[in-house]
């Protein structure tokens, strides 16, 4: 017990000087836009990334975020209708750089909950393709992250080690994100690096000591018991004669964990 | 510290041996000497801005990272709000340093970045999906054909014929690839192409049959889209299920598939004795049950006058259906030019039932009170063929023009052996049905939101009967006659129509209208004349006992439809006016008939959130009497029993009122669905009979004031501590009308029905799984005099899921009759164990069908003024292997 307090003494401590250290530097906000085309077909959602030396926040804002039900007229003559459930609270990811620990949120049946997530460092490959976005050079990298390959596009104009969602790592911000499938589509569409530092002080702020949080572990239990709670659900409503389906019923998600299986 | 630079040398020199690598590291600090975490270090070649590789400080500023390319590069050193650094780096190929330290200093940097637009303006993506189901993620192996992995897929319903629903509504195709071959006769398809090759489900909701007319068109359709696994496009595959069991019982089938460059061909054969029907619904492939159904003569059809198969009782075709079914299809669908496709469908059925039955009928009044007893078996042979023809030419991107044709014919030859009050009887029914249709329309997408479509129709459907049966049980309607030992009749249905439409819908999103002006002409023709006589020659009797009638109709319409979106309530509304002129001929008179009227029909739905909802309609009909209500002449519809119509055209109005609310999608815990429907007709068609030991006769008669009027209700509970669903079911049905029996005078008749019943059925996630349930049928007749029955099923199913590869499914079933005074209850247990190598595409399954060998089943009827107990007789236990291959 001794032994532990001992060890994070000086790490706040260091906190503390690289927080003096940093004000002046390494600070920003820049907004994104992402096309989930596999959930919400294609629907837009709209996230800011604020950032400092220690910290990245990237957060959803709600104020541009679809609700409710939509009918798309489809090119084929079929109408798609999709609900988007609404939420109170913004979707997020939090880094926290000096500890290597980061955290998101989900709302499993509209509960809210901040999952402390598992350190996983994403190694990179680099490529040699470059494009411009905006006036950016961007080059290309890919990684294989939690079950599926991303193609990023990030610039070293802006030297910073972060990017939208679980991404970062790389040697400039990551202004653009693909998965290998189209699932999911994220681009900067603005970038401020000389935004209010109080203001990026008071977003990261909010996001720095939360309430309550659970593990990565009981977040993966959640995940199973939600998954296995529609398979009963779906069995026990089979007709007469029907044999049980024996493979899960399973939520798509982006992110696959094999340690659920 | 030591130790890691031991490691790090150890490294470096272990990897240099190798790969010549050269390792940078270094630390970073500002200008104050402190040092830099989180800045980029990265390596780029003199002549290239692409980034080879890259590191970034950790807490001590202190970073590291190998390269091993020879060449002459830069490093790069940057952080935001610093000036970055670049030291120029030689990597020799032949001498390539083993590590390079770099120590760099950064100095601040006033920002001069503002905020960058990035990207303003990006086009929207929507992704042309609808709602798809990959198959790999719902089969768990034991599917055999499509139909088996519809079952499992969320939402979708497969009823014991075959018919599939989407989430209560019926769907309108199955395609393939798109392609659409089966039309309202998909069962073909779902009952017999190979589960394996489907890759995902698509359900397309709103769906239109022409392709123009999406986004214009209201449309509640449901159509269903497989698609194909991408390595089963190849040239030619299939599968085969070989089944051979004791007595005699055999289930073989074989499936092809070619995927040519432009076309594509399903062959489709089956041959089983074990119950199968192989088409589906064998009665809706003889007439227009090709055709969409939303065309103007669709719904023409010859009546067929004479039929001898009984009512069977509800149990499942494998225990009643004694058939030898052979059938082969071939379907294929070809791209003539980029614009046009054509669609050919070629079907031959043959297929031998037995069905056997012994009744006791005790027929209690009004009029003497008797009982016949009467057993039965029946031979049906049935020669079935189907060729359809469909054109699809897309003249310009905003003009469709379709044709289709499809001819269908066949031969049924029944004879029925049968034992009436102990005289032996022999029946003879022969019956060459043809069918053809003609059909042919345009379309053109005035704007992107209005279509006008034009079309036109030709059906000619003949229905000739020839029957006899070597009895005279009709002396009481034929006195003089002494000396006939034989019944028969020849009896022939026509009709033939033509009708043409235009039809103008225009969409503006919430709303949505609809016009249609269209003429419509049927001539409807029946020919029958009762015999009489001995083996050696038949007679045909007075005119009372015959029909040439003709009933011509030409009828000018327009109707108007329009639905409306008003937030959350959808209002629905429409109105037809027709005006008719009729003409009916027979021998002797023509009457003409001109009535003006119309049909009307509003409706709302309100939903109260995505799970719930309130839908209200009520509908005002005008039926126009169909040829055999507009007979004169008495038809014959088997040896002792005659019917006539009322010998004139009538109109006869009805009222339809509909209530429903939902609660719950599939994936609710709790659901509950809950209806109400009220029919009221001021004036119908009831019966006058005279119903004698040896024959009966009825007769129609104008009657007033019919009305039923049903409750249902059914509601799922899931029960998280048992992991299992409750299902309570309740249906009460009450219907009023009027008859008159053997000079009774007016009878008033009131018939209830409950149906309730229950079921718990779990969802354990390991091996075994039970499904219990059970349901009460009460029915009572009420008519001066009450008749009443209590009927019961209840059923116990286990399923062990052994292995991944081995499914063992148990099915008991307890039929309880309650008017049956001993044996009143039969048990029936259905086993199947199936193994299936997945990798080889061989699949293994032993079926034990009705194990208990229970070879009957008696049930008893109701009516107000008889009751009947009537057994029937079932395929008995066999035990069947069943292999199954995949090419």
């Amino acid at each position: 017990m001794n032994l532990k307090l001992l060890k994070i003494i000086p790490l706040l401590m260091f906190f503390v000087s690289i927080n003096i250290n940093g004000q002046n530097n390494i600070k920003g906000i820049v907004e994104y836009q992402e096309t989930d085309e596999f959930n919400y077909k294609g629907i837009k959602s709209f996230y800011t990334l604020y950032f400092d030396n220690n910290y990245s926040l990237y957060e959803e804002n709600l104020n541009k975020a679809t609700f409710g039900e939509m009918d798309f007229n489809e090119s084929d003559g079929t109408i798609t209708t999709i609900k988007l459930p609404y939420r109170d609270k913004p979707k997020f990811n939090f880094f926290d750089f000096k500890n290597n620990s980061s955290m998101f949120s989900i709302s499993p049946f509209g509960n809210y909950t901040i999952v402390n997530d598992k350190d996983e460092k994403i190694s990179w490959s680099l490529m040699g393709e470059t494009k411009k976005i905006g006036n950016f050079e961007c080059q290309k990298a890919k990684a294989h992250f939690r079950g599926r390959n991303y193609y990023v596009w990030f610039t070293t104009e802006i030297p910073l080690s972060t990017g939208p969602w679980k991404l970062n790592g790389l040697s400039g911000l990551i202004l653009e994100v693909q998965e290998e499938n189209g699932l999911i589509h994220i681009i900067a569409t603005s970038i401020n690096l000389t935004a209010e530092n109080t203001f990026i002080q008071k977003k990261i702020g909010q996001y720095k000591n939360p309430k309550t949080t659970i593990s990565f572990e009981d977040y993966l239990k959640i995940l199973t018991d939600f998954e296995q709670k529609y398979e009963r659900i779906i069995n026990s409503k089979l007709s007469k004669g029907q044999s049980p389906v024996t493979d899960s019923y399973s939520f798509w998600s982006l992110e696959l964990y094999p340690e659920m299986n | 510290m030591f130790e890691k630079h031991i490691i790090i040398v150890l490294c470096s020199l272990s990897v240099g041996l190798v790969n010549a690598q050269t390792v940078f590291k270094g630390i970073v600090t500002d200008s104050l000497g402190k040092v830099m975490p989180l800045t980029n270090i990265y390596l780029q070649p003199n002549s290239s801005t692409v980034i080879v590789a890259f590191s970034i400080t950790d807490s001590n500023g202190y970073y590291e990272f190998s390269y091993d390319k020879s060449g002459i590069y830069q490093l790069n050193i940057t952080s935001l709000g610093f000036s970055p650094q670049q030291i120029a780096v030689v990597i020799d190929s032949l001498n390539p340093p083993k590590q390079l330290i770099n120590n760099v200093r950064l100095q601040t940097q006033k920002m001069e970045l503002n905020e960058v637009i990035v990207n303003a303006n990006l086009p929207v993506v929507v992704k042309k999906d609808t709602i798809s189901f990959k198959a790999d993620a719902y089969a768990d192996g034991t599917e055999t054909v499509v139909e088996d992995l519809l079952k499992k897929i969320p939402g979708l319903e497969v009823d014991s014929r075959g018919n599939i629903k989407v989430n209560g509504k019926s769907i309108e195709k199955v395609m393939v690839d798109g392609d659409d071959l089966f039309e309202k006769g998909y069962q073909l398809l779902t009952k017999n192409l190979n589960a394996g090759v489907i890759d995902r489900i698509e359900v397309y909701d709103h769906y239109s049959d022409n392709p123009l007319l999406k986004d214009v068109e209201d449309s509640e359709k449901v159509a269903l889209n497989l698609t194909l696994k991408g390595d089963k496009k190849q040239r030619l595959f299939g599968n085969a299920t070989l089944g051979g069991g004791t007595d005699d019982f055999y289930e073989n089938r074989l499936n092809l598939i070619s995927f040519q460059k432009n076309s594509k061909h399903f062959f489709f054969g089956n041959l089983n004795n074990t119950g199968l029907d192989p088409t589906g619904d064998i009665s809706q492939m003889s007439g227009n049950s090709f055709a969409s159904g939303n065309r103007p003569a669709d719904t023409n059809k010859a009546p067929e006058v004479m039929s001898l198969m009984a009512a069977r009782p509800s149990l499942k075709d494998a225990y009643i259906n004694f058939n030898n079914a052979e059938m082969a299809s071939l379907s294929s669908i070809t791209s003539l030019s980029e614009k046009t496709k054509l669609k050919t469908l070629v079907f031959f059925t043959a297929d031998e039932n037995d069905f056997f039955r012994d009744q006791t009928l005790e027929f209690f009044g009004p009029g003497e009170a008797f009982t016949n007893t009467e057993d039965y078996r029946l031979r049906k042979k049935t020669k079935l063929g189907f060729v359809k023809t469909d054109l699809t030419s897309n003249l310009s991107k905003t003009k469709l023009l379709e044709y289709s044709g499809n001819i269908s014919f066949g031969n049924q030859k029944t004879n029925t052996q049968l034992l009436f009050n102990g005289s032996p009887t022999r029946e003879n029914l022969d019956h060459d049905p043809l069918s053809i249709d003609q059909y042919l329309s345009y379309t053109s997408k005035l704007r992107k939101n209005r279509a006008l479509v034009l079309s036109a129709q030709y059906v000619h459907d003949e229905k000739p009967q020839s029957y006899v049966a070597d009895t005279f049980l009709l002396g009481k309607l034929f006195p003089n006659n002494t000396t006939a030992t034989r019944t028969a009749q020849h009896a022939t249905a026509t009709t033939n129509a033509f009708a043409t439409e235009a039809r103008w819908i225009t969409n503006n999103g919430s709303s949505n209208w609809e016009l249609i002006a269209g003429y419509y002409y049927a001539s409807d023709r029946l020919n029958n004349t009762l015999l009489l006589g001995d083996k050696n020659a038949l007679q045909p009797v007075d005119s009372l006992y015959r029909n040439r009638l003709n009933l011509n109709q030409n009828n000018f319409y327009t109707s108007a439809r329009y639905r409306r979106n008003i937030g959350r309530l959808k209002i629905f509304a429409k109105a037809e006016i027709h005006q008719l002129f009729t003409q009916v001929e027979n021998d002797i008179t023509s009457k003409q008939t001109n009535p003006l009227y119309w049909n009307g029909q509003v409706s709302g739905e309100y939903k109260f959130s995505n799970i719930s909802s309130l839908t209200a309609s009520y509908n005002f009909n005008t039926n126009n009497s169909s040829l055999l209500n507009v007979s004169d002449g008495f038809v014959l519809n088997d040896y002792r029993n005659l019917s006539s119509g009322f010998g004139k055209f009538e109109q006869l109005q009805n009222q339809f009122l509909f209530v429903n609310y939902v609660y719950g999608g599939f994936l609710s815990g709790f659901t509950l669905n809950s209806s109400f429907v009220y029919n009221r007709e001021s004036e119908y068609f009831g019966n006058i009979s005279r119903i004698e030991p040896e024959f009966s006769t009825s007769e129609l008669a104008l009657l007033r004031n019919r009305e039923s009027y049903s409750y249902n209700l059914q509601s799922d509970y899931y029960i998280k501590a048992l992991s299992s669903n409750l299902k309570g079911k309740f249906n009460y049905t009450n219907t009023h009308f009027q008859n008159f029996v053997n000079q009774s005078g007016k009878r008033s008749i009131e018939s209830q029905n409950i149906n309730f019943g229950g079921e718990l059925r779990s969802a354990f996630l390991g091996f075994f799984n039970y499904h219990i349930g059970s349901e009460w049928q009460y029915s009572e007749v009420k008519f001066g005099g009450k008749s009443t029955r209590t009927d019961n099923l209840t059923f116990l199913d286990l399923y062990f899921n052994i292995h991944k590869n081995t499914i063992i499914k148990l099915q008991n079933d307890r039929y309880f009759f309650g008017n049956l005074d001993s044996d009143s209850s039969f048990y029936f247990t259905e086993l199947s164990v199936q193994y299936k190598l997945k990798e080889s595409g061989m699949s293994f399954e032993l079926v034990g069908h009705n194990l208990l060998n229970t070879n009957n089943l008696r049930n008893s009827n109701i009516g107000d003024t008889s009751t009947s107990l009537t057994d029937f007789r079932l395929l008995p236990r066999y035990v069947m292997l069943k292999a199954g291959f995949r090419f």
